[in-house]
């Protein structure tokens, strides 16, 4: 009827099309002033960041009277100064590097040391954000540790503290304070020099109420005050005495006040993915799904990086994660224990492979945690009976091939803190009716077991990513299914599972805790560290083993503190708040081409020390 | 529907018993012998899927157990069968002496087999659904862990008579025996998985989970799917367009994310898939049934049914909707193999069922994902069988769509 094209139909269209290409080119154009105008900003910002730095750097080196001549600012190797470990007359412990130490394994002296290529590896999990302090997961935490820098650095070799961002600490006799001298060359990535005041504001950070970082506040509760004396001298007071003192105040990520200074602290949290330190790389990318790229920070104060490039990729899948060694797309991995028994004496892959197998106090153990608030598990013997109704040592020559510990409480066994006299439960299906009976569970009509009114239904929460992890919760169901015992498996995503955990939505969860060379309880197992999405999860609230953690906090001789530490450990898995179940060994594969990548007795491997010979070079 | 042979292409000579238009229908495509084998195929999984509980299970039939006062003949299969299995076995006997009653009631004469089709029909429902709710009402679910082989083993118990496939699908061998990816032998027929349970137990109650999403939700998309296309095209106007916009909207909805984001949100549960695969799934089935309706709104038949004043259900449901619903059942038997997809991808990506029920993509991925060592006696089987219902589904539907084109029916 009306459909026709007329003249005035085109003309109408023509305008149309010239108006819409006009509106395009406006806003190109504006679009393309903006990009321009944002880049020359922060070239002037960048630019005057560094002259500022130079110019503090100058004035103090002027002030401190030293002559500005013939200065680099970058390496005083040629400086011949030696490392000081002393004991001062009033007691204290004083210690100066004048240059941050070297690894033990030193990569320098090897023979075809070189520089440059890339280091890929794989994380089994995208972390879902990786800001400072705040992460949850193993994955976030493994890509800080490239970005971030803290006071000191613990020596693989001899377990000790020494100073890599101070210049020296010292330790005063009660070991109430601690007196760190920031390394005056040390700088953030963006330009500006390390000094006391972000020492003081990452403290606070750190410490704010509104920063979403419970699980590591909990380790900082003993400090009073972290006050910086100086520009560049900072000194943490403790409240009372706390074997992990140095540690913590030593370790704490030190981030840069010019780019965290948020005018709410709250605003913090709302970042995901602002990562800026001192580190000796710089977050370059984050592909969604894909991988995480860090490159080298070419304006590193220390020792120029090996590796231009760190390259994290997510393959969530342990086969897929093989897949990719072998074919040469990542350079380490660790591997199933199917997948070791299967390649570790095979002769083609020990012809590509270097591989490493051992117990370091970084692994960490498997546990299922039952919330003992809920009504099943509130009773001491019922819990007992649980872990009587599992066959741990079958289940680790089965599953695990025979390539784990049983854990008899929340220690490391290669750890000191570990207490050798404590037994495991024995697997003992008969004696743990006798319990479940006398913990008051009698058999229904229905089968099931019954007190009162609460029939023994409840769902065990697992990780939907982790295979291992579904075959042991299948062999528990069934266990527990002989004893009457009705239990659910709900695989979860680990994101929304972490969330089901810090809100205490869950009957039982199995997961697992990373370790370390000596373990602090107080995060998981104090009573206090139930609220504000602590980690006790589970609502451990013993007063004896509250006493044990207050006391072993406090001691600082190490034989007395790890005789507490056994006291501890025996209680735990006497109350068995926890299933425990085993430690892994750490199964590594790392391609030939990298090198010096022995393992620490104590803690393991360390990616910092590899490097690729020129030759081997596949990167550039 | 069966009289309603107003086809002019199937008129048939007057030999009696007289077939029907669906009887000639599949009779025709049941011809080529390869679409009788995938139809007998699927039958069988169908049957399986039925009946699996007393296939395959750890439970004995019967077993005389020692206990206090002596040997007492106990049932542990039955006793443990849920209320679904029993709802599940009265639903399947009533679909199937339906099936019989209408096979049988061909030779009665023309004019009162109807009733007597309906009759039969509406006393096996009735019956079934009386004894149904008289079993959910009466039976309580048992909760039976026991370990009836141990039990023998101790010689607390004998005369056990187990199932022809002695294992339940989530048993495993115990720990101590380290039984676990084992060849196929006498004992386990296909050999066992990681975790030493029976691979061909397994396999069989994955079938459920197969047939279960794929019948399920498909019958929820029909429903939906005839509903809305019946209305648009029916009334148009108004109700077509929103219609249109309805059916737009739904499918712009990505289904298998939908399902990943109520996974992770509800937790998983078989029904949840089922409803969102129905509630998704439908909108194919409104639009081929709205552009049949636009169709044979037009023609005379109908528009003398109008002017006799006939009820408009009448209208839509006994004389249009047989007309217009062939082409939609043909897509519907690609919706099936679709629904079994989607369920075993879901499966395969370690999301879809609560472990421990099998189904045949979570096998598939046991088979090859977690450790290197690659089984094919635990892969083949549930890909084979996952490879076999698609294609089934698929074969029948095509044979089904030429077997009613008009084209070809003569």
């Amino acid at each position: 009827m009306g459909n026709r094209f007329t003249v005035k139909d085109f003309i109408f269209l023509c305008i149309f099309i010239v108006i819409a290409v006009m509106l395009g080119f406006t806003l190109g154009s504006f679009n393309y002033l903006t990009h321009q105008v944002a880049g020359l900003r922060s070239d002037l910002q960048t630019m005057q960041a560094q002259q500022t730095s130079e110019l503090y750097a100058l004035k103090t080196l002027q002030r401190s009277g030293v002559r500005t001549t013939n200065h680099t600012g970058i390496n005083d190797s040629s400086k011949v100064a030696s490392d000081i470990r002393e004991t001062l007359p009033d007691g204290s412990r004083y210690v100066m590097f004048p240059n941050p130490p070297l690894p033990p394994y030193n990569p320098y002296t090897k023979p075809n040391f070189a520089y440059g290529d890339w280091l890929v590896e794989s994380l089994s999990s995208e972390p879902n954000r990786i800001m400072p302090y705040v992460p949850q997961s193993e994955s976030a935490a493994s890509i800080q540790a490239s970005v971030l820098e803290s006071l000191l650095v613990r020596n693989p070799l001899t377990l000790k503290y020494d100073p890599w961002l101070a210049r020296s600490y010292t330790v005063s006799k009660d070991g109430l304070k601690i007196t760190f001298v920031v390394r005056r060359r040390a700088r953030f990535s963006n330009g500006q020099p390390v000094t006391a005041q972000d020492v003081v504001f990452s403290y606070d950070t750190m410490m704010n109420p509104e920063v979403n970082c419970a699980p590591i506040r909990s380790y900082y509760t003993d400090i009073k005050s972290c006050r910086a004396r100086s520009a560049w001298t900072v000194v943490f007071t403790f409240k009372r005495p706390y074997f992990k003192a140095l540690g913590i105040a030593g370790g704490l990520a030190i981030i840069p006040k010019s780019v965290y200074g948020f005018q709410h602290m709250s605003e913090f949290n709302k970042h995901g993915k602002l990562l800026v330190g001192s580190g000796p790389y710089v977050l370059k990318r984050w592909t969604a799904g894909q991988a995480i790229v860090l490159s080298r920070n070419p304006r590193y104060w220390g020792p120029r990086p090996i590796f231009d490039r760190l390259v994290y990729r997510f393959i969530t899948n342990p086969q897929a994660s093989l897949q990719s060694l072998l074919a040469g797309q990542i350079d380490a991995d660790g591997l199933e224990p199917s997948q070791w028994l299967k390649y570790h004496n095979k002769k083609s892959f020990l012809a590509k492979f270097t591989t490493y197998k051992y117990l370091s106090a970084a692994s960490g153990y498997n546990f299922i945690c039952w919330n003992l608030r809920k009504p099943w598990f509130q009773d001491r013997r019922t819990r007992v009976a649980l872990a009587m109704l599992v066959n741990e040592p079958a289940m680790i020559k089965t599953f695990m091939h025979g390539l784990a510990v049983q854990n008899t409480g929340p220690f490391n066994p290669v750890s000191p803190q570990n207490n050798p006299h404590v037994k495991p439960i024995p697997y003992d299906p008969a004696m743990a009716q006798q319990l479940l009976k006398k913990a008051g569970w009698k058999r229904d009509a229905d089968g099931l077991l019954e007190r009162g009114k609460t029939q023994f239904r409840f769902g065990l929460t697992i990780p939907s990513q982790f295979p291992l992890g579904k075959r042991i919760a299948e062999y528990i169901k069934q266990q527990f299914a002989m004893a009457g015992i009705d239990m659910q498996i709900n695989p979860l995503d680990f994101t929304t599972l972490l969330q089901k955990i810090n809100h205490r939505h869950f009957d039982a969860v199995m997961l697992g805790w990373s370790g370390s060379i000596e373990n602090d309880p107080y995060q998981i197992w104090y009573s206090g560290s139930y609220k504000n999405d602590g980690s006790n999860a589970g609502d451990f609230d013993d007063p004896l083993a509250d006493r044990l953690i207050l006391e072993g906090r406090r001691t600082l001789n190490v034989r007395k503190r790890m005789h507490i530490w056994h006291q501890l450990q025996a209680e735990i898995y006497r109350q068995q708040p926890y299933l425990f179940l085993f430690t892994s060994y750490s199964l590594i594969a790392i391609n030939k081409r990298i090198k010096n990548t022995q393992p620490y007795p104590v803690t393991g491997i360390s990616p910092g020390d590899w490097f690729v010979p020129l030759a081997l070079q596949k990167y550039r | 529907m069966t009289e309603l042979s107003a086809h002019p292409a199937i008129e048939t000579p007057s030999t009696a018993p007289p077939a029907s238009y669906w009887t000639l229908a599949i009779r025709k495509m049941l011809r080529p012998w390869l679409v009788k084998i995938f139809a007998a195929y699927i039958a069988a999984v169908l049957l399986i899927s039925l009946t699996v509980p007393l296939l395959a299970s750890g439970k004995p039939y019967a077993i005389d157990i020692h206990t206090g006062n002596g040997w007492v003949t106990r049932y542990p299969l039955f006793a443990d069968l849920t209320t679904r299995d029993y709802l599940t076995f009265i639903a399947g006997a009533v679909i199937i002496g339906i099936v019989v009653a209408w096979r049988l009631t061909r030779v009665v004469e023309m004019m009162r087999r109807r009733s007597l089709r309906l009759g039969i029909a509406g006393v096996l429902i009735g019956a079934g659904i009386l004894g149904g709710s008289a079993l959910a009402i009466l039976h309580h679910n048992r909760f039976d862990g026991t370990d009836y082989r141990a039990l023998i083993k101790s010689g607390m118990a004998k005369n056990a008579i187990f199932a022809p496939i002695p294992w339940g699908y989530a048993e495993m061998e115990p720990l101590s025996k380290n039984a676990i990816n084992e060849l196929p032998s006498w004992h386990h027929w296909l050999g066992t998985d990681r975790s030493g349970r029976d691979v061909l137990a397994r396999m069989l109650w994955a079938s459920r989970v197969a047939m279960g999403i794929g019948f399920v939700s498909q019958a929820i998309a029909l429903s939906l799917g005839i509903i809305v296309g019946a209305m648009m095209g029916y009334f148009g106007g108004i109700f077509d367009l929103l219609g249109m916009r309805l059916v737009e909207m739904v499918e712009a909805i990505p289904t298998f994310f939908l399902i990943l984001t109520f996974i992770a949100i509800f937790g998983r549960s078989i029904l949840m898939i089922m409803v969102i695969l129905g509630v998704t799934g439908w909108t194919g089935y409104a639009r081929f049934l709205r552009a049949e309706f636009l169709r044979i709104r037009q023609l005379d038949y109908i528009v003398a049914a109008r002017a006799t004043g006939m009820p408009l259900w009448r209208i839509m449901f006994r004389h249009m909707l047989p007309n217009g619903l062939t082409p939609v059942l043909v897509s519907a038997s690609f919706g099936l193999a679709g629904a079994v997809t989607i369920e075993s991808s879901l499966s395969y990506l370690g999301i879809g069922v609560r472990p421990p029920t099998p189904s045949w993509g979570g096998m598939l991925n046991a088979a090859g994902n977690p450790a290197t060592v690659f089984h094919w006696f635990e892969a083949l089987p549930p890909g084979l069988a996952l490879f076999l219902i698609v294609l089934a589904f698929n074969i029948v539907g095509e044979a089904l769509r030429d077997a009613i084109d008009p084209k070809s029916l003569s």
